[in-house]
């Protein structure tokens, strides 16, 4: 009898019940949706930091002048991004031009930021020629280019307003050493990775840019802090929210509350039908919901924050529990809360009605 | 009659129509907050990447390839052009100077820097540190490579250049140049153009500064006889990030289109008029550092973005189910008045008139909420309040009373198109 | 020429779940003069209220033609359909059905609003006409059944409609305030006025000009 009274119960008001039903359902959907963007926030945001290029510098130390090669696999071992960069002075048509060999493949990650006109990289034979210089010498794409070290075919024009502007590029030989190696970790990496450069190649400085470390640091730690003050606080709103229509909900039965009583119910016979008929709103809409939310979730992470790894990129399964959870204990309050009111009424003026 | 029904309904039942009102200013203040907070973190986040450096690379137009790495230049660097440094406050005069957050001029030349225990050939740059500067329309700023230093680190004391003085004697070294030095800094001192300088400080930042002598621009101006040249200026702006507009050749653009781009922030268009105030100097964006700020910039906008539909799908929730329930509980009243003769648009009219009410004094109260909510945001994560749109409050109120119609609107009308004998019966 | 207020055939069935659908009203037919006052009768569930309301606008037959002063109201759309019951109606429910925020007066008075505009002047006499001139500013919950009824008796009053639908209007009151009820309806009678009342009282059945019985939605007995 009991459930009959409950499912017929919720099966009655349907229409009313299905502004409530709704509500909570996109209060969890929310919540799930806040829960996985929020959940690994920084780690997710410096996923994405590392297309903006180079973070540190392997640079030499002291008086040496190069650093070994071998630094790259090492830093490589240790998880980072690594390209090598070996700087000369070469001469082309009687005028000396810095020449920059470089290793294209391991560059790629760190140089998403060149604005190129023809090919990004340049196979032995081949190279690059940075604006300034094509506009000083004189060359365009396809053109043959006299280096005296070795000549090669020019393949592309690069931009970037920095030193590249007045290079020519080269891939990068067997050379054993080179100028520096550029380096792109993820900031928690980088003190790991400084002690393990200084233990195996003492000639080398790892020198951090600090204009990139730090302002990424800065704006993972101020977009985590907004988004966590306006995730609070839709929650609490939406909690406000639902809390409020199932309390309306239930002070609209004032009139079946007092037939219940006047036929001889007890109040805690009355509190436990209301409550487990809200705790079966809940749940459904619960579900609906967090399916809802999952599916948000995972289109919005595909969007925002596409280089994240794992099988549902951006997706917390886990955000089940805690949105279960609130919205639970949010529904059992908001029908116990207000029927310490109802208690108090009288059965026979409610059922006088007014 | 009308206003004394909606008067009625009001004052008599205030708890009902308190929470009617109460919901519409939860919903509209987190509305007010979000569309605050999100039309306000991008502009606080391009500020903060202002900390990146210099976006954009100031140079004579005819200005020679330079031939230089690891802080040794390979050719005699050729003095022919130059920006005159008495011009150089004019970049803070174009259409955009709001935007220009600081500039930096700087000379550069190579010399042999000697320490008791070593001798070198390192570059050196006479630059302004932090100079008060007016520019011709006369807005006062500071100008000078501390624009640019929040995330050095400075060992010592910075060099104050408030005033010219072209016999100062001091230096700051780059960190990775001092060491090669091995000089005791800050108070040890290094020869330059046989005279001894002082070093008020080291500075390490990772980049090309670690391996450069900064001094004064008026010092190194005589040491290399360039009375008022400079070579350089690196220039920070705030920019709007790329989009594919922006990318188009402005040759190619109408007049109109032209308007537009050059009225945007783009960072190109700052080059150009840059290029225009400053003559026969060529303004390239340094892209790495531009690049960063538009892919950080559009990561931040999505996020916010997304908060945004998410704060006003909630708020919209709010409004639209308490308004439902309201008319559903209200419906034996709209049936009464239609058994007694009442037209189905006098009826839609009264209870709309009152949502409207209702929804204009929730919008005031919560724009008010949402305006200090924006404030508590702003100073939680940015540590300043921020600036509020002026026009957002009476928007808000105005969406608050179109969102509470168009919350009741649906329930209304299906009220009124039942039949009012079922209503009376109590059944439905 | 059909008479004042006549019905032809008039059903009325509501669909029930899984079986066949409820006969309220199973093919009536019903003429009357202008003026007279009919007492409608019959077992609960007959189908009374269903006749009443039917005649008053507040639902539509399923099959039948209901005629009153000349239009016949099937064909009326929303908006005259509300004008009708302004100004030809006045309806009297067993569960009185007055507004709970509003005073007794205003309670009239909305009804004027509906009608055409509100005259507080005529409000307030028509409330002296049911005897409750002292209670114009109390709210329903303030006012005893009996009151409560003739509030709602004067607000069907007051726009001077020709017929007066009355649903058991002494079902929920004691002797004294049936007493009054009749009184204020005899009274109206005698102005002329068409009064259709559903009731299970055959001493309050006295008054009436006619009795009609229904039964499982037909008229069994004039
Ligand atoms: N909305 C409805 N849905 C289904 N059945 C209804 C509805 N309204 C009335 N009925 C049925 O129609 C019949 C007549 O009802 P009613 O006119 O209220 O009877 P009376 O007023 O004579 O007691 C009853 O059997 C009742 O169950
Ligand atoms: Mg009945």
């Amino acid at each position: 009898m009991f459930w009959r009274f409950v499912l017929s119960g919720l099966r009655y008001r349907r229409r009313r019940l299905l502004v409530t039903f709704s509500a909570l359902a996109v209060a969890s959907a929310l919540a799930t949706v806040l829960f996985s963007v929020y959940s690994d926030l920084d780690r997710k945001l410096r996923g994405e930091f590392r297309q903006n290029g180079a973070n540190a510098v392997l640079a030499p130390a002291g008086d040496s002048a190069t650093v070994p090669r071998g630094a790259v696999e090492e830093a490589e071992r240790a998880g980072v991004a690594a390209a090598p960069f070996l700087f000369a002075v070469g001469r082309l048509g009687g005028e000396p031009v810095v020449v920059a060999a470089i290793d294209f493949g391991r560059a790629a990650t760190l140089t998403g930021f060149w604005r190129v006109e023809g090919e990004r990289r340049a196979a032995p034979g081949e190279c690059l020629a940075g604006s300034e210089a094509a506009k000083h010498f004189g060359l365009a794409s396809g053109q043959r280019v006299d280096l005296d070290s070795a000549p090669c075919i020019l393949r592309g024009i690069v931009t970037t307003g920095g030193p590249e502007d007045a290079q020519i590029l080269v891939p990068l030989g067997s050379a054993e050493s080179v100028s520096l190696i550029q380096i792109r970790a993820d900031a928690p990496r980088l003190p790991e990775l400084r002690e393990r450069m200084a233990r195996k190649f003492p000639g080398v400085d790892l020198r951090l840019l600090y204009a990139v470390t730090e302002t990424e640091a800065n704006v993972v730690l101020k977009v985590g802090k907004v988004l966590f003050l306006l995730s609070v606080l839709i929650l609490t709103i939406t909690t406000l929210c639902v809390t409020t229509n199932f309390s309306a909900l239930l002070l609209e039965r004032r009139k079946e509350i007092g037939i219940l009583k006047a036929i001889g119910a007890g109040e805690r016979a009355i509190a436990s039908l209301f409550f487990a008929e809200s705790l079966t709103l809940a749940l459904s809409s619960t579900f609906a919901g967090y399916a809802a939310g999952l599916v948000a979730a995972f289109w919005i992470g595909k969007r925002i924050f596409p280089s994240a790894s794992g099988v549902l990129p951006g997706v917390d399964l886990l955000a089940f529990f805690p949105v279960a959870a609130t919205t639970l204990t949010v529904a059992a309050l908001a029908t116990l809360l207000p029927a310490s009111r109802i208690w108090r009424l009288e059965a026979a003026q409610v059922l006088r009605g007014d | 009659m009308f206003l004394r029904l909606v008067w009625e309904s009001i004052r008599r039942s205030p708890r009902r129509k308190l929470m009617t009102v109460a919901a519409v200013a939860l919903g509209s203040a987190v509305a007010t907050a979000m569309l605050g907070v999100m039309l306000d973190v991008g502009d606080r986040v391009n500020h903060e990447l202002r900390s990146l450096g210099a976006n954009l690379l100031v140079m004579p137009k005819a200005a020679s390839l330079p031939v230089e790495f690891g802080g040794i230049s390979y050719r005699p660097v050729s003095t022919a052009n130059y920006i005159p440094e008495d011009a150089v406050p004019k970049i803070k005069s174009i259409f955009w100077s709001l935007n220009i957050m600081g500039f930096a001029p700087s000379l550069r030349a190579h010399t042999r820097i000697g320490s008791s225990a070593v001798q070198l050939t390192a570059p050196v740059e006479g630059v302004w540190f932090r100079r008060p500067v007016e520019s011709p329309g006369g807005i006062r700023t500071l100008a000078g490579i501390r624009n640019f230093a929040s995330t050095w680190k400075v060992e010592g004391a910075w060099i104050d250049d408030s005033e010219r003085n072209d016999r100062a004697a001091e230096c700051m070294l780059g960190a990775s140049l001092a060491r090669r030095l091995k000089v005791a800094s800050p108070g040890g001192t290094v020869d330059m153009y046989g005279a001894p300088f002082l070093i008020t400080g080291t500075l390490d930042t990772g980049g090309d500064e670690d391996d450069r002598a900064f001094v004064r621009a008026e010092v190194l101006q005589r040491l290399v006889n360039r009375p008022g040249q400079m070579d350089a200026v690196q220039v920070g702006a705030l920019t709007k990030p790329e989009d594919d507009f922006a990318r188009r050749d402005i040759k190619k653009m109408t007049p109109v289109e032209y308007d537009r781009w050059y009225c945007t922030p783009y960072i190109r268009s700052i080059a150009h008029q840059i290029e225009e105030a400053l003559p026969s100097t060529a303004a390239k964006p340094v892209w790495r550092v531009a690049d960063s700020e538009g892919k950080m910039l559009g990561k931040v906008s999505g996020l916010m973005f997304l908060v945004a539909v998410a704060a006003l799908l909630s708020a919209g929730l709010t409004v639209w189910s308490v308004m439902t329930a309201m008319v559903l509980e209200r419906r034996p009243e709209i049936a009464i008045m239609q058994a007694i003769g009442g037209g189905a648009w006098l009826i839609a009219a009264l209870f709309f008139f009152e949502v409207a009410l209702e929804g204009a004094v929730g919008g005031l109260i919560g724009s008010l909420a949402g305006a200090a909510l924006i404030d508590w945001v702003g100073r939680s994560a940015f540590d300043s309040s921020g600036g509020i749109p002026p026009l957002l409050g009476p928007m808000v109120v105005a969406v608050a009373v179109i969102v509470a119609i168009g919350g009741a609107a649906n329930p209304i009308r299906r009220a009124l198109s039942m039949e009012p004998a079922r209503v009376l019966r109590g059944d439905a | 020429m059909p008479a004042f207020l006549e019905l032809t055939g008039v059903s009325k069935y509501y669909p029930s779940a899984g079986g066949p659908p409820v006969r309220a009203l199973d093919g009536v037919n019903l003429s009357a003069p202008r003026g007279e006052w009919i007492a409608i009768m019959g077992p609960s569930g007959s189908g009374k209220t269903t006749l009443l309301n039917i005649l008053g606008c507040l639902d539509q037959a399923t099959s039948g033609t209901v005629t009153i002063d000349g239009s016949e109201t099937g064909r009326l759309n929303r908006s005259a359909l509300a004008r009708f019951r302004a100004e030809t109606i006045g309806f009297v429910f067993q569960q009185f059905h007055l507004l709970p925020h509003l005073s007794a007066l205003e309670n009239v008075m909305l009804a004027q609003y509906f009608h055409s505009m509100t005259d507080e002047n005529e409000a307030r006499r028509t409330l002296d006409h049911v005897g409750l001139a002292d209670r114009a500013h109390h709210l329903p919950s303030q006012l005893s059944g009996g009151e409560q009824q003739r509030v709602s008796i004067a607000r069907a009053l007051v726009n001077d409609p020709k017929i007066i639908l009355a649903d058991e209007p002494t079902g929920n009151l004691d002797h004294a305030n049936k007493d009054i009820v009749i009184g204020l309806l005899s009274g109206l009678h005698k102005q002329g006025r068409t009064i259709l009342m559903v009731t299970h009282d055959p001493q309050v059945g006295e008054f009436a000009d006619r009795r009609i019985r229904l039964d499982h939605g037909r008229i069994v007995a004039a």
